[in-house]
């Protein structure tokens, strides 16, 4: 209830209580799922003001039914894809999208992400990108061969450690990825990745992108790592450090990819 | 007088361009080039080592000469023979040599009995309850010296800098709305690496990307602008000051003498931050408590003895005040594993270049408890209040809500 379906604030620690009961029984037993009948209290609980003799099936249904479900969910599917800060109105509508897919995720996705919402220019980069993203978002643009050890090491060092969150509530995320060591090693990472070969190779069609002018190649790296909505404010700076870079074209692209990769607009998403 | 030092570091300004910067102004850097005159007395210093997991002040704090502790600690107690005697009823861990010698010089004060009321057990909740200073508040939101950087940046900004040493996150006692705090985890988290670019190419790219997020901005972009800025301007300080410090204290190969000595380095380079937290983690110590708490003792007391030593060679001990923090002591009686567990009012150290050395408040009692836990005599809160008031001139009652009578330790 406080961490998957409702949120705090949406339940008593009576409604908890009376909830335990209705689960007790179950069990995993050689890794499967075990109802002990025996264990089971039988007894009337009262949830959400209704009374009546539930097990855990049953109590899954209350916390559905509750209008703060499809209302929490929403929030969290708006604040990871649409924007930190979602507006009751935007909860609201995604709510109630979730509530008449009848909690199928799939089809709520779908419509959020050909939704209005979504390509808003006000929510385009305003999510801070998680190490995950990040990481498997440039390896994803550039890399040929990935060394995944060292990837995984780096993922902890930035603060997931993928698999083992800090607790069952799982990562915070937002600002709290964000502070002086993870922007440093976050622009180390973008150092590595462009410069080096020490956890991925650059893939042949990036660095078949090296030649051409520098408006060329700035505006290539800018739709490869930004996409179609690159701030266009940004694309003179990416050009004019291109002209300025030294050494040969591989190593000028290499030098203008370490610099998008690093930007602040590019942690966002 | 400029000292070299700042020279340097001005040169430094001058050649990464940063003085020039648009509207984010990179605080840390530039303000140490705009103020060149502040008062001696504003470049006060405050160290704070924060000992997470719960020191047991009882074995940090030995009362040897009392029957009840020789009671309580059968496996783990220490003997008057084994203990640095103090007087002749409380003495200093073993371990503790360089603190007895701090405190012989009349410069260690050694604050007792302190704790807070209706003492919680839980290590979160303790810690945010003395990081935040609000007991009442379930859910705190800021820290205590957090809330003193606001009420410094409102009057002096270039005041109110700080940084937070050894810790994965921000302690919550630097958390605020407004001031951005840098944490440094580790000192090899905290440089930009060179990669396989050349010099040309590296310095282009740091220039650039320092413009762009010099640059204001809204919402999520400007808070990265304002982080990356922050990271990238602290980095670049801090590798200049590996060039220019020299030093002939030799500091112990410890975590927290390199976070000590970082600090040191720092106030070396006359830079403004004036408000440090160093953290200190393993004191915990449930089980087979001896030995690893002996470590812990021995780093502690190691790192402080040096780090003093290099502030006297360097000039500046008459500017840092140094304080120890622990979210509670352990319970009086060792546990069934030759260790301590979850307890409440304990004891904490403080460094003071003015105020009074010795021992400060009375010895909690070993038979007169609470719930098999010593009871406090002296709010947490007297200690910030003299802190605030006394040594950071930052008028306690606006940053913990009340008066709080003030101790001697400053």
């Amino acid at each position: 209830m406080e961490l998957f379906a409702l949120g705090v604030g949406n339940y008593t620690e009576k409604d908890i209580q009376e909830a335990a009961r209705s689960f007790s029984g179950w069990h995993v037993r050689e890794g499967a799922f075990w109802f002990n009948r025996l264990q089971h209290d039988d007894s009337a609980k009262t949830v959400f003001g209704k009374t009546g003799n539930f097990d855990g099936t049953a109590i899954v249904d209350l916390c559905l039914a509750q209008p703060a479900c499809p209302r929490f969910l929403a929030m969290k599917l708006l604040k990871t894809f649409v924007c930190p800060e979602p507006t009751p109105a935007m909860i609201d509508a995604v709510a109630d999208r979730i509530h008449q897919h009848e909690f199928h995720i799939s089809p709520v996705l779908k419509e959020l992400f050909c939704s209005r919402l979504f390509f808003d220019p006000a929510h385009q980069r305003s999510v801070i990108k998680s190490p995950l993203d990040l990481v498997v978002g440039s390896l994803r643009s550039l890399a040929a061969t990935v060394k995944w050890p060292a990837i995984a090491r780096l993922l902890a060092n930035l603060g997931q450690d993928v698999f083992e969150p800090p607790s069952v509530k799982g990562w915070e995320g937002g600002r709290l990825w964000i502070n002086s060591s993870s922007i440093l090693l976050r622009t180390n990472f973008a150092t590595e990745l462009a410069s080096g070969d020490q956890i991925a190779t650059l893939r042949k069609s990036v660095i078949d992108s090296a030649d051409g002018t520098s408006e060329a190649v700035a505006a290539r790296v800018e739709r490869l790592l930004l996409g179609d909505s690159s701030p266009p404010e940004l694309h003179a700076d990416i050009v004019a450090h291109h002209q300025h870079a030294d050494g040969n074209a591989l190593q000028r692209l290499r030098s203008t990819l370490q610099l998008v990769l690093s930007l602040p607009e590019f942690q966002l998403q | 007088m400029l000292s070299s030092n700042r020279r340097d570091f001005l040169r430094l300004l001058g050649t990464a361009g940063i003085v020039s910067l648009g509207a984010v102004p990179p605080r840390f850097l530039v303000q140490a080039a705009e103020t060149p005159g502040i008062a001696a007395r504003d470049k006060r210093v405050l160290v704070l080592i924060q000992l997470a997991g719960g020191n047991d002040g009882l074995n940090t704090l030995i009362p040897f000469g009392d029957p009840a502790y020789e009671k309580a600690r059968p496996g783990i107690g220490f003997s008057k023979d084994q203990v640095l005697k103090l007087n002749d009823h409380v003495g200093l861990h073993p371990s503790l040599t360089g603190l007895k010698l701090l405190y012989d010089e009349g410069k260690l004060a050694v604050v007792q009995g302190v704790g807070y009321p209706n003492p919680d057990r839980s290590h979160f909740r303790s810690m945010d309850i003395w990081q935040s200073a609000q007991p009442q508040n379930e859910n705190p939101r800021d820290g205590w010296l957090g809330r003193a950087l606001e009420w410094q940046f409102e009057r002096q900004p270039a005041l109110a800098e700080a940084l937070s040493l050894g810790t994965d996150k921000l302690p919550l006692a630097f958390v605020s709305t407004r001031v951005n705090v840098p944490t440094l985890r580790r000192l090899e988290d905290f440089q930009l690496v060179d990669g396989q670019g050349s010099a040309t190419n590296r310095e282009l790219t740091r220039t650039t990307l320092k413009q762009l997020s010099g640059q204001s901005a809204t919402g999520e972009l400007d808070f990265l602008r304002r982080s990356t800025t922050t990271a990238l301007t602290s980095a670049e300080r801090l590798k200049s000051l590996s060039s220019t410090y020299r030093t002939t204290v030799s500091y112990p190969a410890t975590g927290l003498a390199s976070r000590l000595k970082l600090i040191a380095q720092m106030l070396t380079a006359d830079l403004p931050a004036r408000m440090f937290v160093a953290s200190l983690d393993g004191f915990d110590t449930h089980s087979q408590q001896q030995p690893g708490h002996a470590a812990l003792m021995a780093e502690l007391s190691g790192a402080i003895q040096a780090f003093e030593e290099d502030l006297v060679e360097h000039k500046l001990s008459d500017r840092v005040m140094l304080a120890t923090y622990s979210e509670f002591g352990r319970r009086v009686a060792e546990n069934g594993s030759l260790g301590t567990d979850h307890g409440a009012a304990s004891m904490l150290f403080a460094v003071t270049p003015t105020g009074t050395a010795g021992l400060h408040g009375t010895h909690p009692s070993l038979t007169d408890l609470t719930d098999g836990d010593l009871k406090y005599n002296l709010d947490f809160r007297s200690v910030y209040a003299t802190l605030l008031d006394k040594w950071l001139e930052i008028p306690s009652k606006a940053i913990l809500g009340a008066e709080f009578p003030t101790i001697g330790i400053c």
